[in-house]
């Protein structure tokens, strides 16, 4: 998995070590996901983009 | 004395001369180069041909390094090379590639630019300043991905929530395409995005009339029933609101809902928003 830490410039910046644990363990939580129903493994990719403001989440793209 | 003057003159004129040679070689060179990378791109990237590269894939990519080698000034290319990345959510590497398009032909790419801000990343504000940009780059009104930058700045506005701003870019596209097509050629998400601006700043009957043009120029729309049904009900008429969801549903089952390619759509309904209201108004009755 590849975390992006970006400010709302899309430059690289450091943020909480907590939220972005937080944030992980929501995002890869089985229950919060559509299995696909697929005959044979397959290699996947998805993105979730956190839009946090001021210490909320205000959007979860895409 | 004087012979070797002339010999001196001579080889001075000689230097000049290569010189400007290989300047006007140089020069030469280049619009080869240019002439080159523009119609190589045309080739490869200038048809959606399903034998040409994958967008994104190492073939792709490296045909448009070699693009970018022969002219670095390449607007329509540094676009091109950029969407990879931003369709594959990295903004921090589709900027800088994006940004290079901008730069060398600001007029095309800087529109289209605030809508990539817009509908990929929702960075309301930067997406409406490009769209700004674009009112006095050019003396016409842009259309990046077929619809007017005012129907964008809509858009933006509503997702920062500034109604004001967004029922007036709205007004003003909608005016426009009436008065140039006729009311019936304005699109469906402007009649439903002008009444959910309306709706979300408690002008219901504002709203309802966008939401009736809505469902009367395009009879299938899930969300603007969605929207009508809500209204229904907190004016007290349940009945109403039940029978309008349950067309709803129909509608979005048949496909008839406002979402996009790629990304989720600004306030884009799904049909448990349906299902829940619909319980709620039973439950409430």
């Amino acid at each position: 998995m590849e975390v992006n830490e970006l400010d709302m410039n899309f430059e690289r910046t450091t943020l909480d070590t907590n939220l972005i644990d937080q944030i992980i363990d929501l995002s890869v939580q089985k229950k919060h996901w559509h299995i696909m129903d697929l005959d044979e493994p397959r290699d996947t990719y998805m993105y979730l983009i956190y839009k946090i403001e001021n210490g909320a989440i205000t959007e979860i793209l895409p | 004395m004087e012979r070797l003057l002339k010999y001196c003159l001579s080889v001075f004129m000689l230097c000049v001369s290569i010189t400007s040679c290989e300047k006007s070689l140089e020069t030469g060179r280049l619009e080869t180069n240019k002439q080159l990378s523009e119609e190589l791109f045309k080739e490869e990237f200038g048809t959606h041909d399903h034998l040409k590269p994958i967008q994104g894939s190492p073939a792709s990519m490296t045909m448009l390094d070699s693009i970018l080698k022969l002219d670095t000034t390449n607007a329509a290319a540094w676009r091109e090379i950029s969407i990879p990345y931003l369709k594959r959510g990295m903004p921090h590497q589709w900027k800088p590639l994006i940004n290079k398009a901008v730069y060398h032909d600001a007029k095309t790419w800087q529109p289209m630019r605030g809508y990539l801000y817009l509908i990929f990343y929702r960075n309301y504000k930067k997406a409406i300043a490009d769209f700004d940009a674009s009112d006095t780059l050019t003396d016409y009104i842009d259309h990046p991905q077929g619809h007017s930058v005012d129907f964008w700045r809509g858009i933006a506005y509503l997702g920062l929530k500034d109604y004001k701003n967004s029922i007036s870019y709205w007004d003003k596209h909608i005016k426009r395409e009436t008065e140039e097509s006729g009311e019936d050629w304005v699109e469906l998400e402007a009649f439903l995005y002008r009444g959910i601006a309306y709706y979300e700043s408690g002008n219901f009957d504002k709203a309802l009339e966008d939401f009736d043009k809505a469902i009367h120029y395009f009879k299938q729309t899930a969300d603007a029933k969605f929207y009508k049904a809500l209204i229904l009900n907190e004016q007290g008429n349940s009945e109403e609101a039940i029978r309008m969801l349950e067309d709803a549903m129909v509608d979005f089952k048949a496909g008839f809902f406002n979402n996009r390619d790629y990304v989720e759509a600004l306030r884009q309904i799904y049909l448990e928003d349906l299902e829940d209201l619909k319980k709620e108004i039973l439950q409430g009755n």
